[in-house]
Parts: structure tokens; C-alpha cells; sequence
């Protein structure tokens, strides 16, 4: 396409050239033959200068600072930076942007101006209607020459993932069944900031958040131990959210909505997370806000499920009860 | 502080400004589409801001800046190519403010209706106020063009217009203004409104051809300005940045495009960026009339070449100069082939070359052969009328000593159908007029083998003396001029002094006009003989005839005008043998074109009867050039070079014109001879550029070291020279990559090369970048030589 699109200046310009051509030999006059010497030459100089121009372009992305809401509008920042002279009039950056769960295959471009020595900021505006994980993936910028008569085409490397947090609905109360089933020690916490109490000080394994490490033991012995806490509240409810196509976002508004509610009345509970792909339960505890937000994430990290999440859930611990389970209609305990 | 915290506030009102939805001002289409994909894909894409904010000013100060390049470098170029004298601040500055005034009508919508009402009521206003002054400027600025047009074409008349106010520094100063306007308005649409450099450059450049035409080159400053123009519309067409800002409704914005599966979003303005454009341009620009204009102009400007082509529409500006823009309008080219007496209206005449006549007989000599069809007696208002049925006695009875009957057989393939296209002395005609001919002839030699006619001629010589020698009143001064000029007049009525008279004539005309095909046409009321006998002074065989015949009745020579085909020895070698009768006469075929139509002069001479003769000077094969007709004709007029020179001195050498025979590749190569130096020397110096890169960032780097040692800034100079020392290495393939840490490449570099020194110089070089404390001169010394040192080494073979 953009070999098409060249093709047009290229002929465009050559019909230009072959006219001041025409004109110079019938004149047979200097400045006509100066102007065509000057428009036989531009073409080098605009493809040098394109393409040294483009390999000193960069193009970076940012995400919005702070939580984003469902219903929220937000800002990626792109910031391009030309540290050549070449003034890159047409810097075409091809992205892509989605949410998780509705992904489709539309392409998207913004053209922006590289200016000579400049380093701008552009502001791209989004504005979200349910929750899930927003990408933004820019993998090519396409440069062209002053000319364009070429275009350069330079990796972007963009990648951005801005978890859109789902919407405070209201929950009935409902008796939550406590759950029984596999003890919980069998299954490895990723984030649990339990108590302030700490139960033993262990070698630091990856996952382990780095404001556990104990800077001191750390260089006393050369290696890094992290501080292990123990559990003040107890883990009695496994939530599992049924994350299927077409309702997550009602889903996902239960499950966080609960799950606030559960924790301001201090109860603390452990989330199911499915992983479609392979088919396996991962566990997050959660006893506090932050706790359920990272949750959340991990929930909104996978894509929903084309299958019934319960009955692999059941399938996979056959002497697992008092689950409860969040679907689109309803909260159940089992 | 407060002046951040102002700064702080101000960015962020423009923020604010900026990201604003704006719900009232998208469309309801694009707020639809969002609506839409909130719903399907759960996030729309809002608009796409710019967080620095962009000057409107600047972007309408730039656009009128192009403007104003345009506008002004046309009619700063026309008035001094002109020699037009004017004062240039008043000029430059009119044209400047018109110029920016035009580009900011298209600030905003406002502007945009209200400008363009108020800038058409002021220039009308101007216009009507003014009126004399444009108009005597105009006439300053034609009556100069004229002038040097005449100049170069060594015309002897000059047509001077009249200059109601005769004050030239008033005129001239008001009539550039008043050009720059209309340029201003012209260059507005197509700059600020489109931006389209193939409109802009016809704009500006088609005008300033009226100087290049003439060998005038208009001063270089006067041409980089308008380069610069040319090269910054073409940049800022193709990046797209030229949106209206009354166009769009959010300024400063993107423009977006859907599809059907996503979007595109286009800046759509870019002040920083156009003022870049114009740097650039302006650099270029200066760098290639500097060096192209200023060292070969001179040289090339003395050295005149011309082609055939030029050679041609010379003929046509010629005319234009003599009898005005109109006389270009008022014409009409004939297709050759018979005008029936008709001489006016006739503006040039270009043949088709096609096939009219086949005509089959046997060559007796080498004469030309006429096929008369049109015999024009009276002569009245630009026209011969033809000979009436009855009023005469056409003399076709055979009255040679020896009589010789040749048949000729002519098949009429795309002639006039109205006549049989008889060779003199014709016996008999048979056959269809717009089919084949059978002719039986005597073949007329020359009028030495007329024998004296009888008696029965004397009727007739009466009859030729009453009816031949008739020329109109109004004409007889110009007549009786011609006549005294050519020195015809001879009291000898006998058939060598009538002969004397027709060749005094035809001296006269081959001495003082030239042949033309396209002479131009009559100017309105001036009858074509007189003006023919006057003023133009060239023309075609219809010019000649008639205007020999009207000068031979004058003088007492009974004359007719003659049209129809002749065949010419030229001809008849391109013939084709089609048989051999049993007395060995070659019956030959020859195809006859329009090109062959001719016209020439009958003398009647007592006793010998009509004669034809020719007056018409030698046309130096101008009527079988390859016609200039379609493209690939223009194309071989375009590269046959030639000179003025030769244009002019073909007619006495005889050679057509065209100069030496050239082949088409030779002929190119003598084309573009012209260009090879320029070319040549310009790709020279940009192979130089190219070579002289290393050089010049080897000396950079070398300056930029020098600075930092002489300010004791040691960490970086020997930084600097590492990235050099690493980019070599990197080079000689001896590193694979040189962004790695210093102390793996030290030890990659001792691997390959087998030396010591490279730890040294990482270690220094990690103490230059990380450490607190600053290296030593001698640090940098030792590590700048152990760096040399190192460079020279050659890799170990393995």
C-alpha cells in the first residue's frame, strides 16, 4: 500500500521533471537547465535526509497515571522526538487498541509531524465502557521521506496495558458459605500481606514483592531474605468468578463490588482465577483493597472463558464446597 | 516561581482547552461511529491533541510568506527582465501586506466569508480608482515587452500602445501592485486553499515565460524566491499539512479518516514544521543557484542553441508582435489541398502528407510538372473568382511543330471532386472527376518550343488583353510601388521583355520574402496582397501568385491565378515504374499530396499563348519537413538543435532549415549537449558532499575534542573518542556490537586482537563515565595512545 502510495509522487514527480526537461531543452537556458539539474538532484537529497532523519526518530508511549475507572476517559501519551534537522513531516505510527475482551482485528494510524530538533507530545484520548485490560500495541512507525518518495519503516515497540477497573454495584446480602476443601497452605500465595507479625525470615523467591526484603539480613548474609508475615484473618471463602464471553463486565462489577464488601466488613477470602488457555485455577488472597484491585488485574489479564468456568472447577477439585460462585445473574454459594 | 506557577496554569488551561470531548462540535456521524464502538469493543477513541500549542498566527504569516514569494518573485521578475524601472519598497511592501491579508482570510470561518468580501470590494474599489494608472502601467510594461521583441527578432516596425499618464514611477508601481493582488488572490486559492505546487508553478512560471522566450533571464534572487516557493509547497503538499483552519471546526487538530475496520488520523498543521520547510528550502534553493547559476550561467547564457521547434513558434511570436495578440486568435490553419481563390483567412498552412492524386505517365524531362484545376480571373476582396464557363476560349488546341501525344491517367483519391487536374496543353479529359482520369497531353516543355499560333489566335490575344489585365483601384498605389521597387517595368511587349518583366519580379520577391508556411494572417480590413506587398513580407505560394499576377496585369502583362498540383523531379524518384510501352517509354506512378497543391501565375503571350510561371521563391523543402503534427512530431522539433543562425542563413545555403542531417541519437545528444556540464559538475559535488562526510565528522569530532581538553573536560573528550574508537572497531568487524559494557568489549577486543591495551582503556573509560573522581590529562593521554595503538593492530587469523 504505501509502495502504491509512493509510486504516485514518484510519477507524479517525474511527469514534473520531464516538463522543466521539456522546458529547459527548448529554452536551452541556464536557469531552466539549473531547475532541472535542482529537481533531478532533490530526490538523493530527500532520501539521505529521510533516512537519516528517520533512524534518529523515536516514538514512546505512556499510560495514565493513576486508577482507571469503567466509564472513564484516559490519555496515552506519545511523545516523538526527531534529533535530526530533517524536518519528517509524515511520521505514520500503526496501532492497534482493545479491550481483552472484545478483541478485533481493526488497524488503526495517527500521522504526526517530526519537526527538525523537536520533541512533542500528543495526547491520544480513549474513553472505556466496561472493564477488562485496555492494550495499546504500536508495533511500526512508517517514516517518509520529505519527498516521499520512500518510506521508511521502523519498529515502534509500543506496548501498553491499562487495567479499566469495573464499576461499584450493589449486593444483596446474601450468607456466604465458608470453604471447605483443600487446606489452603498447598496453595502458594503471590501477595499476601497478612499481619505485621512476622512468622520467619526465608530466601527471597521470584514473585516476592521487594518491600518484603529485609535489607538488613539481606547483607549481612549476601543473599536476599525476605520477611515471611503471618496471617491474621482467616481465608474462608474461595470466590470464583465466572468470567465468560459476553459477561465479563457484569462479572467482573460483582466480583469487585463483593469483594469490597467483604473486606470493609473484614472479611478476607481467597479469588479463583481461571486461565482459559491452559485450562488451570490460580489462587489470590485477598484481605485488602489493594490486594482485591491486584486480583482484579489477574482476573482481567486472562480472556473470558468459552466453557463453563464451575464444572472445570469442579471437575479439577472434586472435594471442594462452599465455593462462591459470581455469574453475570447471580452470587451463589455451593 | 510564579512564573512557573503562570506557566503551570496557562499550560494547563490549554490542556483543558485541547482535551475538551466537544461534544458540540463532532459530527453526528463520528459521535454515531463512537457511540457504536463503545458498544461493541467497550472503548472508543476520542480525539488525538497536541499538548504545545501551535500559533495560528504563524501558520497564516508562513502562507502569506508563500504567497508573498510567489507573487513577488513573477513581478519583481517580468518588471526587471522588462527593465521596468519601479520603486522596489513600495512594490515589496504592497505586495507583502496583500500578500499576508490574503493568507489570513482563512484564519477562521469569519475571516474566511468576511475577508473575501472585503478583499473583492477593495480590490474592485482599487481597480476602478486607479484605473489609469493600471492601465498606463500596463501599456509601460507592454510597449517595453514589444520593444525588446522586436529587438530580438530585428522586426522594423514597433507597435508603441499609448500611455495616458506618461509618469512612469507612478504607473509602473501601481500597475505591479495591482498584478501582485490578482497574484496574491490566484496564489491564495492555490496555496493556502489546496496548496498544489503544479498549479502554483504554473502560475508564477507560465508568465515569466514572455522572458525566457527571448533569452532573458530574470534576476537569480528573484528566481530562488520563487524556487523556494516551489520546493516548500511541494514538501508541504505531500506531508498534508494545509488544512483550512475555517475548514475544520477544532483548529490545531487531527483530521481522521474512517474505515470500515479502524481509522487514520492526520495532523493537520505543523507551524514548526513549515517553518523548517522553509529553512530547508531556502538553503537548497541558495545552494543550487549559487552553485549551478552563478558558475554556469554566464556561459551557458552567451552560448545560444535553438531548435526547430523554437524555430517554429518563432514564426508565430513574430507575428504576434507585429500584429497583435489577436492576429494569434484570429487564424486558421488550412489543410492544403485547392483554397479556390479564396486568399484570406489563412493563417498557416499545415499538409497532412496523404495521398490526394495518383498520377501515372511518362516523364519527359525534369520540369516540374503542373496539374492545373483553378483558374481565377477577377480579383476582388481577398479572392480570385474563377473563370466562368463561356467567357473564355480555353487554348488546349495542340499548335507544336512536332507533336507529341502522351497519355496520363489520374485517380483522384482524396482531391477536390469539382475539376479534372489538367497538365498543360491537355488534348483531351475523360473519365470520372472524383475517380480516374484518362488525360491525353502535349507535354509542354518551355515556351521556346511554341510555335507561332494562326490567325485564329490573334481573336483571342484581343480577348486576353481586354479580360487579363484588370486590377482593383484600391490597390494601385501599393501596384504601382511594388512595380517601381522590383524595377519591372519594360516598354519590350515582346515575349522576352514580358519574360524580362515576370523574372525582375521573381528576383524581386526571392530578394526581399521569404517563404512561410505560416506567415500569420491578415490583420482585419487590410487586403492580403497589399498587406503581403507591405508588411509581411513572407509567405506561400498563394501570396506570391496572386500578388505577381495583379503586378504583371499593371504592368500590361496579361496574368491569371493558377491552382492545383504540381509534380516535382523530387517526386518522380519516389515513383514507381509501372510499365513499359513497346516504344520503351516508362509509364511511372507517383502519389501526389496536399503538400504538392500549389498556386502560381499564367502570363499570356501573344502567340505562345498561357504560360505558367513561377514566382514563388524556394520554399527549401520547408512543405515536406516532417510534419510537427502529434507528439512524436513536436519531439523531433524539440530535439533537432539548431541555431538562430542557421534558421536564417538555411535560406541562402539552402539546407531547410534544420541544420545538418542529423541522426535521432546524435541529434538528442547535440539536445542535451547543454545539460551534460551542469549534470556532470552538480553530481560531482554531491559525490563530493559524500565523501567529504567522514571528513567532516572526522574534524568535528576532532574540534569538538580540542573544546573539552582545553576546558579541562577530560571524562568527555575520552568518552568522545571512545564511541569514535568503538564505531572503527565495530567497522573492522573486530566487536559485534559497540553498545556493550566497556569492560566486554575490552575483553572481546583482547580475544580477537590479542592485545593488553583494551582493559587499560576500558577501565580509564569506566572511571570517565561512572566515577566521581575526573581522569587526568595523563589518563587520557596513555588512553588515547593505548586507543591508536590498538586500531592498528590487525586481527589475529585464526
Amino acid at each position: 500500500m504505501e509502495i502504491l502510495k509512493n509510486s504516485v509522487y514518484i510519477v507524479s514527480y517525474i511527469m514534473m521533471v520531464a516538463v522543466v526537461l521539456v522546458v529547459a531543452v527548448f529554452y536551452r537556458q541556464p536557469l531552466a537547465s539549473v531547475l532541472f539539474v535542482f529537481l533531478l538532484v532533490l530526490p538523493f537529497i530527500s532520501l539521505a535526509s529521510g533516512k537519516y532523519g528517520s533512524a534518529k526518530l523515536s516514538v514512546i508511549a505512556s499510560a495514565p497515571a493513576g486508577q482507571v475507572d469503567e466509564g472513564d476517559e484516559f490519555r496515552i501519551r506519545l511523545k516523538l522526538r526527531n534529533s535530526s534537522p530533517v524536518p519528517l513531516l509524515r511520521c505514520t505510527l500503526k496501532y492497534t487498541f482493545c479491550n481483552l475482551y472484545r478483541e478485533d482485528e481493526d488497524s488503526f494510524s495517527v500521522t504526526l509531524a517530526g519537526e527538525s530538533f523537536a520533541s512533542e507530545e500528543f495526547d491520544m484520548t480513549f474513553k472505556t465502557s466496561m472493564p477488562g485490560t485496555f492494550t495499546f500495541d504500536a508495533d511500526t512507525i512508517l517514516i517518509s521521506d520529505p519527498l516521499h518518495f520512500h518510506t521508511f519503516k521502523r519498529k515502534a515497540d509500543i506496548h501498553v496495558m491499562i487495567p479499566v477497573m469495573p464499576r461499584i454495584v450493589e449486593i444483596p446480602d446474601i450468607a456466604l458459605s465458608q470453604f471447605e476443601g483443600e487446606p489452603f497452605d498447598d496453595i502458594v500465595s503471590e501477595s499476601g500481606e497478612l499481619t505485621r507479625d512476622i512468622k520467619q525470615l526465608r530466601e527471597y523467591r521470584a514473585g516476592d514483592r521487594l518491600k518484603d526484603i529485609h535489607w538488613k539480613a539481606s547483607a549481612v548474609t549476601g543473599e536476599l531474605v525476605v520477611k515471611e508475615y503471618e496471617r491474621s484473618v482467616d481465608l474462608m471463602y474461595l470466590l470464583l468468578p465466572e468470567i465468560m464471553k459476553g459477561s465479563e463486565a457484569e462479572v467482573l462489577r460483582k466480583y469487585y463490588s463483593l469483594g469490597k464488601k467483604m473486606i470493609s466488613s473484614g472479611m478476607g477470602f481467597r479469588t479463583a482465577v481461571f486461565h482459559p488457555g491452559d485450562k488451570t485455577f490460580s489462587y489470590v488472597n485477598v484481605s485488602d483493597e489493594t490486594a482485591l484491585e491486584e486480583s482484579v488485574f489477574e482476573i482481567m489479564r486472562e480472556k473470558a472463558s468459552e466453557t463453563d468456568v464451575y464444572s472445570m472447577y469442579t471437575d479439577q477439585n472434586p472435594g471442594s464446597y462452599g465455593v462462591i460462585r459470581i455469574c453475570a445473574k447471580s452470587i451463589k454459594s455451593t | 516561581m510564579r512564573e512557573k506557577h503562570k506557566e503551570h496554569l496557562k499550560s494547563e488551561k490549554i490542556r483543558s482547552l485541547q482535551t475538551d470531548p466537544h461534544p458540540g462540535l463532532l459530527g453526528r456521524r463520528e459521535l454515531k461511529k463512537r457511540e457504536k464502538d463503545l458498544e461493541r469493543r467497550g472503548v472508543c477513541q476520542g480525539d488525538i491533541t497536541r499538548n504545545s500549542h501551535q500559533s495560528k498566527y504563524v501558520a497564516v504569516l508562513l502562507r502569506g510568506l508563500l504567497i508573498f514569494l510567489g507573487a513577488y518573485g513573477t513581478i519583481w521578475g517580468l518588471a526587471s527582465s522588462f527593465d521596468l524601472a519601479y520603486d522596489p519598497a513600495k512594490v515589496f511592501f504592497g505586495i507583502l501586506f496583500l500578500s499576508v491579508f490574503s493568507a489570513s482570510i482563512y484564519y477562521n470561518r469569519l475571516t474566511f466569508y468576511a475577508g473575501y468580501i472585503l478583499m473583492f470590494i477593495s480590490f474592485f474599489v482599487f481597480s476602478v480608482m486607479m484605473y489609469s494608472y493600471i492601465n498606463s502601467g500596463f501599456q509601460a510594461f507592454v510597449n517595453e515587452l514589444n520593444e525588446h521583441y522586436v529587438d530580438y527578432f530585428s522586426l522594423p516596425a514597433l507597435r508603441v500602445s499609448d500611455e495616458i499618464i506618461a509618469d512612469r514611477s507612478l504607473t509602473v508601481p501601481i500597475a505591479c501592485i495591482f498584478m501582485g493582488w490578482v497574484y496574491c488572490i490566484m496564489l491564495n486559492v492555490t496555496i493556502s486553499s489546496y496548496m498544489n505546487p503544479a498549479l502554483t508553478f504554473v502560475i508564477t512560471f507560465l508568465p515569466l515565460q514572455a522572458a525566457f522566450y527571448i533569452d532573458i533571464v530574470p534576476p537569480y534572487l528573484c528566481m530562488t524566491m520563487l524556487i523556494m516557493c516551489y520546493a516548500s509547497v511541494l514538501v508541504l503538499s505531500r506531508a498534508g499539512y494545509y488544512a483550512l483552519p475555517y475548514r475544520y471546526k477544532k483548529y490545531e487538530s487531527f483530521v481522521r479518516r474512517r474505515r470500515r475496520k479502524g481509522s487514520d488520523d492526520s495532523y493537520i498543521l505543523s507551524a514548526k514544521g513549515m517553518l523548517s520547510v522553509f529553512g530547508v528550502s531556502l538553503i537548497l534553493s541558495l545552494v543550487f543557484f549559487v552553485v549551478s547559476g552563478a558558475i554556469f550561467g554566464e556561459a551557458y547564457s552567451t552560448k545560444y542553441v535553438s531548435n526547430r521547434l523554437k524555430n517554429k513558434t518563432d514564426d508565430f511570436v513574430e507575428v504576434m508582435v507585429m500584429n497583435g495578440i489577436l492576429s494569434v486568435f484570429n487564424r486558421y490553419e488550412a489543410r492544403g489541398g485547392l483554397a479556390h481563390g479564396r486568399l484570406g483567412g489563412v493563417g498557416s498552412v499545415t499538409p497532412d502528407y496523404e495521398t490526394d492524386l495518383e498520377v501515372t505517365f511518362v516523364p519527359v524531362s525534369t520540369d516540374v510538372v503542373y496539374l492545373r484545376a483553378f483558374i481565377g480571373n477577377t480579383y476582388s476582396v481577398d479572392r480570385f473568382m474563377e473563370e466562368r464557363e463561356g467567357e473564355y476560349e480555353p487554348l488546349e488546341e495542340p499548335f507544336y511543330d512536332e507533336q507529341v501525344y502522351l497519355p496520363m491517367e489520374i485517380v483522384n483519391i482524396d482531391a477536390d471532386s469539382e475539376y479534372y487536374y489538367l497538365p498543360y496543353h491537355s488534348v483531351e479529359a475523360s473519365g470520372e472527376k472524383d475517380g480516374t482520369s484518362e488525360i491525353t497531353y502535349v507535354p509542354y516543355l518551355n515556351y521556346d518550343h511554341v510555335i507561332q499560333a494562326g490567325d485564329d489566335m490573334l481573336d483571342y490575344s484581343v480577348y486576353a488583353f481586354t479580360n487579363y489585365l484588370k486590377v482593383p483601384e484600391s490597390l494601385i498605389p501599393v501596384l504601382d510601388e511594388t512595380v517601381k521597387k522590383a524595377d519591372m517595368i519594360n516598354a519590350d511587349r515582346t515575349a522576352e521583355g514580358m519574360l524580362y518583366s515576370c523574372s525582375q519580379l521573381e528576383k524581386y520577391f526571392a530578394e526581399n520574402y521569404r517563404y512561410s508556411l505560416t506567415p500569420g494572417m491578415t490583420p482585419r480590413g487590410r487586403d492580403v496582397i497589399e498587406y503581403f506587398l507591405t508588411s509581411q513580407d513572407r509567405g506561400y505560394c498563394m501570396h506570391y501568385a496572386s500578388s505577381a499576377t495583379l503586378l504583371l496585369r499593371y504592368i500590361g502583362i496579361p496574368a491569371r491565378y493558377c491552382e492545383g498540383y504540381v509534380i516535382k523531379p523530387s517526386d518522380l524518384s519516389e515513383g514507381e515504374i509501372v510499365w513499359e510501352d513497346e516504344d520503351g517509354a516508362k509509364h511511372v506512378r507517383v502519389q501526389i499530396s496536399d503538400a504538392n497543391a500549389h498556386a502560381w501565375v499564367e502570363i499570356y503571350i501573344p502567340g505562345y499563348g498561357w504560360i505558367p510561371y513561377e514566382m514563388t521563391p524556394p520554399s527549401f523543402g520547408e512543405e515536406d519537413a516532417v510534419p510537427m503534427n502529434g507528439l512524436m512530431g513536436i519531439l523531433s522539433g524539440l530535439f533537432n538543435a539548431t541555431t538562430r543562425e542557421d534558421a536564417s542563413g538555411a535560406q541562402e545555403e539552402g539546407n531547410g532549415g534544420g541544420g545538418a542531417a542529423v541522426t535521432i541519437f546524435s541529434g538528442i545528444y547535440n539536445s542535451l549537449e547543454f545539460l551534460i556540464r551542469p549534470v556532470g559538475y552538480s553530481v560531482a559535488f554531491v559525490v563530493l558532499v559524500l565523501l567529504m562526510i567522514p571528513l567532516i565528522k572526522k574534524i568535528s569530532l576532532l574540534l569538538r575534542i580540542g573544546i573539552m581538553k582545553r576546558k579541562g573536560r577530560y571524562d568527555e573528550a575520552l568518552l568522545s573518542r571512545y564511541r569514535s574508537y568503538t564505531g572503527r572497531l565495530l567497522k573492522k568487524k573486530i566487536i559485534d556490537s559497540s553498545n556493550a559494557d566497556s569492560m566486554v568489549l575490552a575483553e572481546e577486543i583482547s580475544g580477537r586482537l590479542g592485545c593488553t591495551e583494551a582493559e587499560r582503556v576500558a577501565r580509564c573509560v569506566r572511571k570517565a563515565a561512572f566515577s566521581d573522581e575526573d581522569i587526568t590529562k595523563e589518563e587520557y593521554r596513555v588512553a588515547c595512545e593505548d586507543m591508536t595503538a590498538i586500531l592498528k593492530i590487525k586481527p589475529v587469523r585464526v
